[in-house]
């Protein structure tokens, strides 16, 4: 259905029944002939207790019209659905006639549809997109363009509420709401964010500073202090750095409070591995034939201590090294906020193999060891005693280990002083009463997205003077006004003021679509002179902003609501029993694959059809491993051809496997009802009320397929688990987080994953299944049109855009089904060029 | 502000459940300022506890009716309590959401469906904090403790964030310096003054959009208004000393259940007494390792009877229970300094879940009432049948009531709950 359901929640009534019933196959049923059968239906079973003479339960039909767009009248239809849903109306007594269950399943049938209409009408905007607050997504990459904020490290929406979706999408018009909190927040974050742009201090120097190894002159792990006192000349990692584990980072002493400029820097590491094979594999289990890696983490070294996992780190370069122990340098750019640093990491470490060396020195050198002392001596004997087995160790080691030897850091490396953001607040030069207007009207012209009208900028002039009267000074009641426009409706909302929009309509709405923020200098200036309205400078746009990096937004942000991969981490596995969801960050690979996958095709022109089947994904370490592939050395990924017909498409992804698992256990209808609503479009109708919830009896070990076939029994859940089921039966060989299985738990029950669909094809495994959705794939192309079309103009489709989707449907199919075509033929369509 | 003085109360509650069909006199409307609320009678409180993931439903409803039942496994750590309390079975929404019931405990409303109820889906605490305005520094608190809280719901359908311990520590006892209050004074004027050019520009955008267009911008100018409301309601908070306490400053991840709850429960109970908030709403969670339990919360929810898991989700909720008693105990013992007594004879302490059991039931909601100045003491069992079941939303009214607003419907309430009397 095109919009969502509404349930009214009025009169519900409770309790459920069920009767069995002989099935009639229902695909003959047509929902046109079946709302005929309502009145006669009504007048036969209902009317006599629901009618003039009498109103059981205050109930009467024979005035009840088919008016559906009165609301009393939706309401009681809708009750009346719900009663012929549970089985509870004709009631089950003496002298009551009963419907044959092929009347009854007609009347469902017939009045589902009307009622969804009904609502979808309730639901309807007009075919137009409603006024549209800027997201939160939406709002963190604005002040990134406007203001020149790294938002990577600064995160301006951090207080804000979730956005409302509707249909998974975070950018509709109508659902998003704007409320005092919204606005509180939006205020706050302006301020702080108009002070950390603006930057009145000289242009820094950019320095060049070397830290010769050691780097970190603390105290670290026992074996890392222990080795520095052994040598001047390097760090020595030995443990996996990772959550609840302290030590196995080397941070540097020189940076104890960051770097204190915001910029981009340049880092030079020199790094070495050492006794990559070794003789001590019984007690250290490393692969010794994989080279030891260095990492890169950068945190924010005023909140944090370099020596203990934050949250808020990140990996940003994974380095191998060379078997022989030669020393290696990397040099990586990146932007390091100011107050952030980096620390380096041996990142496939074993886990806690050293620990404190005391077990090592027992089986490798028992004539050096002693055991410890007695407890009741203190802990400061104890630490004596480790301190002094750490030396003994690190003095006659065997083992591997990771040694930093030098790092460089340069920067910041500055593109232009004062930086962009400043320049648009305060031009260059000294900021004079007299240019208050010019400032307010270049600021504003950039924060609405349009040209402004002196006129318009009068109220905030006048705030400025107001202020600067009180005593401010000029910058800082400039900073107010600032604060003002970007708290004023033409910055957080997109207005449309024109049925076909304007030239800078359709900029604001393209650079939302293709990248969720403001329009750039380039779009601005074809919108001032109307060009952008032109078909062909429209396409070259779009290419232009594709090959953009800024793109990326929408390859993530766009796939993530299509596919609902919000849902991962909503209920993460369980930590022992899938260590390696942990271990190699899978929650973050995952994503990241179908990102890339999604990337891809499009950067391409792919055919649609390769999200139902593919020949290729992307892939690392952790996703090779999880899939049962070829090993792979590195956290990066990659492209890689898929032989194994099992994987390839989006349902072989561990992404949309998991975020349809719920940690625990899987079931056929979540990822059924996943592919009917995601992949084919076909959502089926919603559960009728107080079904009562699958109740798993796992004491009596029903496989999930044998719970679900006993609820098909029930006639009233039938006609839509028919179709639901085996959409999701295939997926079951799959487990919650997408590794491949043969069998369920500990009961060993082997996974049967065939399926009779609705329509009676069949399939016996995913292979086949994906087969079957290959047939459909027009459904999949058309889905993903519509899709496309709401997230770019920010409203829900509705029954009056069918024709122009279908057009574009016919349109792409001609070509190949591209996505990017795709793409193209939607910015050019009636649709994305109208309110 | 009318200086009649507004009905009695009690004129309402006849506590037959009785729905009345009077109509709204000026004195009866719901934003009676908390002043004249003052002349009526006792300054009310409430406090709602929850948790994600319901009560194991064996142990908790009694088997027997009226008073002297006996207390189930779960209930039995208040036993101590029995005297002030009233347990129910039966009352639920008439929804059927899944985990999402949790969000609708306070208000029987779907987020979708809010636009076809007046009040849109406000949440029976946010009811009260309207009606209380600046009486107190915070119209209300929403917390959580080792879980996640989103009972409450803004008229506008915001689902307000929970605070946890530290952050509730600062709220209630750190002051701003004196060069502190001048900066929030400031700003307080400076964004005043933004606002009031914000929302000129805003009216002449109004004036040039389409009718839904303009609905949808209405939400922005009924914010601005609020913020400004909001402001001037802050600010007369603004140079009132906060109280001081002994009470050390909580430490952030704590990693013990036990301090964290303890320590967050009597936070919630110096809110209370130094009347800094009325209305709080607060969230009972677990994290993994918890009373030596190695999986996660939802994981035990989803225990499909095996014994262990059972046994694991039932050491959960019997320490959420423990964990009310003690906080009852406290109230018990404190003075209310405004009304005379101790805190719980004024404060109602209600204990519910939306989602009644880890198999996504929103049917028959566990609940218990606690003080608050009802006649208490039983297990009171609504009807089963299906045209006779109550919604919980007459509970919610009859709290309302008892509160001090003057209201005769809330949420999708048909009365107040019958059999729930005032002392």
């Amino acid at each position: 259905m095109w919009t969502q359901t509404c349930r009214l929640v009025g009169g519900a009534l409770f309790a459920i029944e069920s009767s069995l019933v002989l099935l009639l196959p229902l695909s003959q049923l047509d929902a046109a002939e079946a709302v005929a059968e309502v009145p006669p239906f009504l007048k036969t079973y209902c009317i006599s207790c629901h009618g003039e003479k009498k109103q059981n339960g205050d109930q009467r039909f024979d005035t009840l019209t088919l008016n559906l767009s009165d609301s009393n009248n939706l309401r009681t239809w809708q009750n009346i659905l719900d009663v012929l849903h549970r089985g509870e109306m004709p009631p089950d007594k003496d002298g009551v006639k009963q419907p044959s269950d092929k009347e009854r399943r007609q009347v469902i049938v017939g009045l589902e549809e009307q009622l969804l209409k009904a609502y979808a009408q309730n639901n309807s905007t007009g075919g137009e997109a409603i006024y549209r607050r800027l997201n939160r997504f939406e709002y963190r990459n604005t002040i990134r363009d406007l203001l020149g904020i790294n938002i990577e490290f600064v995160d301006p929406t951090e207080k804000f509420l979730p956005d409302t979706s509707e249909e998974g999408l975070d950018n509709v018009g109508n659902a998003l709401v704007t409320s005092d909190y919204f606005l509180q927040q939006a205020m706050g974050a302006a301020e702080t964010m108009i002070q950390r742009a603006t930057h009145f201090e000289p242009r820094p120097k950019t320095i060049s500073r070397t830290s010769p190894g050691p780097v970190l002159h603390r105290k670290g792990g026992i074996l890392t202090t222990a080795s520095r006192e052994n040598n001047n000349a390097y760090d020595e990692i030995f443990e996996q750095a990772a959550r609840g584990i302290s030590g196995g980072y080397i941070g540097m002493s020189d940076y104890p409070e960051g770097v204190s400029v915001s910029g981009r820097y340049r880092i030079q590491l020199t790094a070495s591995s050492s006794n990559q094979r070794h003789p001590w594999g019984d007690s250290i289990p490393t692969d010794q034939n994989e080279a030891l890696r260095v990492g890169v983490v950068i945190f924010n070294a005023r909140n944090a201590d370099a020596l203990r996992y934050s949250a808020s780190e990140k990996n940003v370069g994974e380095y191998p090294l060379p078997e022989s122990g030669a020393k290696r340098t990397f040099e990586l750019e990146l932007w390091l906020e100011e107050g952030w640093a980096p620390k380096f990491v041996w990142v496939n470490a074993p886990f806690r193999a050293y620990r404190t060396g005391e077990k090592l020195l027992q089986r490798y050198f028992p004539d050096l060891y002693q055991p410890r002392p007695d407890p009741r001596l203190g802990t400061r004997v104890k630490q004596e005693y480790l301190y002094e087995i750490g030396r003994l160790l690190v003095d006659n080691n065997k083992g591997p280990t990771l040694r930093i030897h030098e790092v460089k850091i340069e920067g910041p490396l500055l593109d232009q002083w004062p930086p962009k953001g400043h320049v648009l607040m305060y031009g260059k030069g000294e900021v004079r009463s007299q240019d208050v207007e010019m400032h307010l009207k270049r600021f504003a012209t950039q924060a609405f997205r349009r040209p402004v009208t002196s006129p318009e900028m009068e109220p905030y002039t006048a705030l400025v003077r107001q202020y600067e009267a009180e005593g401010k000074s000029t910058v800082e009641a400039l900073q107010i006004g600032y604060k003002a426009l970007m708290s004023s409706t033409p910055f957080l909302h997109m207005p449309q003021f024109y049925d076909t929009l304007s030239a800078n309509e359709l900029a604001t709405r393209l650079s939302y679509f293709l990248w969720s923020s403001m329009p750039d200098t380039t779009l601005f200036e074809l919108a001032s002179d109307g060009s952008l309205l032109q078909p062909d400078v429209l396409h070259a746009q779009v290419e232009r902003m594709l090959e953009d990096p800024k793109s990326q937004a929408f390859v993530t942000h766009f796939t993530d609501r299509w596919l609902r991969l919000d849902k991962i981490n909503s209920m993460p596995p369980d930590v022992k029993q899938y260590k390696s969801y942990y271990d190699e960050n899978l929650d973050v690979a995952m994503k990241q694959e179908t990102h890339l996958f999604f990337g891809h095709i499009l950067q391409k022109n792919l055919p649609i059809s390769n999200f139902i089947d593919s020949d290729f994904t992307f892939v690392n370490r952790g996703l090779a491993d999880l899939y049962g592939m070829a090993p792979l050395d590195d956290a990066a990924l990659v492209k890689v051809a898929i032989t194994d017909k099992r994987r390839g498409g989006l349902l072989g992804h561990a992404s949309v496997l998991t975020a349809t698992a719920n940690g625990i256990d899987t079931s056929p209808v979540i990822r059924g009802v996943w592919v009917l609503n995601n992949l084919l479009g076909t959502p089926p109708t919603p559960p009728p009320p107080d079904v009562e919830p699958l109740a798993p009896d796992l004491q009596g070990a029903l496989t999930i397929r044998e719970q679900l076939d006993k609820h098909r029994e029930n006639p009233s859940c039938y006609d839509c688990h028919v179709k639901i089921d085996p959409m999701g039966f295939a997926l079951e060989n799959y487990g919650p987080i997408g590794e491949w299985r043969e069998s369920y738990g500990r009961s060993r029950t082997p996974i049967d994953a065939s399926a009779r669909m609705a329509d009676g094809s069949q399939y016996k495994d995913i292979v086949e299944f994906k087969e079957e959705l290959l047939k459909r794939k027009e459904l999949v192309t058309r889905h993903l049109t519509k899709k496309l079309l709401e997230y770019s103009t920010g409203r829900i489709m509705e029954l009056e855009d069918r024709k122009e989707l279908d057009a574009i449907v016919v349109t792409v199919k001609a070509r190949g089904s591209g996505l990017r075509d795709l793409v193209h033929e939607i910015v050019q369509s009636t649709v994305f060029l109208k309110k | 502000m009318s200086r009649r003085r507004p009905l009695n109360r009690r004129t309402f509650l006849h506590g037959a459940g009785v729905s009345l069909a009077l109509p709204m006199l000026e004195a009866m409307s719901p934003y009676c300022s908390a002043f004249a609320a003052g002349l009526t009678g006792p300054a009310k409180r409430m406090v709602i506890f929850t948790n994600a993931f319901g009560m194991y439903p064996p142990h908790f409803f009694p088997k027997e009716t009226g008073g002297g039942y006996k207390m189930p496994q779960l209930l039995a750590p208040l036993e101590r309590h029995r005297k002030q309390m009233t347990v129910f079975s039966n009352l639920d929404h008439g929804l059927n959401l899944g985990h999402s019931g949790s969000t609708t405990l306070l208000n029987g409303i779907e987020r979708q469906n809010a636009s076809h109820f007046p009040n849109g889906n406000i949440s029976a605490d946010q009811m009260a904090a309207e009606w209380l305005k600046a009486t107190t520094r915070f119209p209300s608190l929403q917390t959580s403790v080792r879980g996640k809280n989103t009972l409450s719901w803004t008229r506008h359908g915001v689902n307000l964030n929970a605070i946890n311990a530290k952050h509730l520590y600062d709220k209630l006892f750190l002051d701003l310096s004196q060069k502190g209050k001048q900066e929030q004074a400031q700003r307080y004027r400076e964004e005043a003054s933004i606002l009031d050019v914000v929302l000129d520009q805003a009216m002449s955008v109004h004036r040039k959009l389409g009718k839904n267009d303009q609905k949808k911008l209405d939400e922005y100018l009924t914010s601005v208004r609020g913020l400004e409301k909001q402001f001037a309601q802050e600010k007369q908070w603004l140079d009132e000393e906060k109280p001081k306490t002994t009470l050390g400053v909580p430490p952030t991840n704590m990693v013990n259940a036990i301090d964290e709850y303890e320590i967050h429960l009597d936070l919630l109970a110096l809110a209370l007494q130094t009347d800094s908030t009325r209305i709080i709403t607060t969230g009972l969670g677990m994290v993994n390792n918890d009373h030596g339990l190695p999986l996660s919360y939802h994981a035990y929810s989803h225990h499909g009877e095996r014994r262990e898991l059972v046994a694991g989700l039932v050491a959960i909720e019997k320490f959420q229970m423990e964990q009310i008693a003690r906080f009852l105990d406290k109230l018990k013992s404190t003075d209310d300094m405004i009304n005379g007594g101790n805190l719980l004879d004024h404060t109602m302490v209600l204990f519910g879940c939306g989602m009644s059991t880890g198999h996504h039931s929103n049917k028959n909601l566990p609940m218990f009432l606690v003080g608050g100045g009802f006649k208490h003491g039983e297990h009171q069992s609504s009807p089963t049948q299906k045209s006779q079941r109550v919604p919980a939303c007459n509970l919610l009214l009859s709290m309302l009531q008892n509160f001090g607003l003057q209201v005769d419907q809330f949420g999708t309430s048909t009365a107040t709950l019958t059999g729930l009397e005032t002392i």
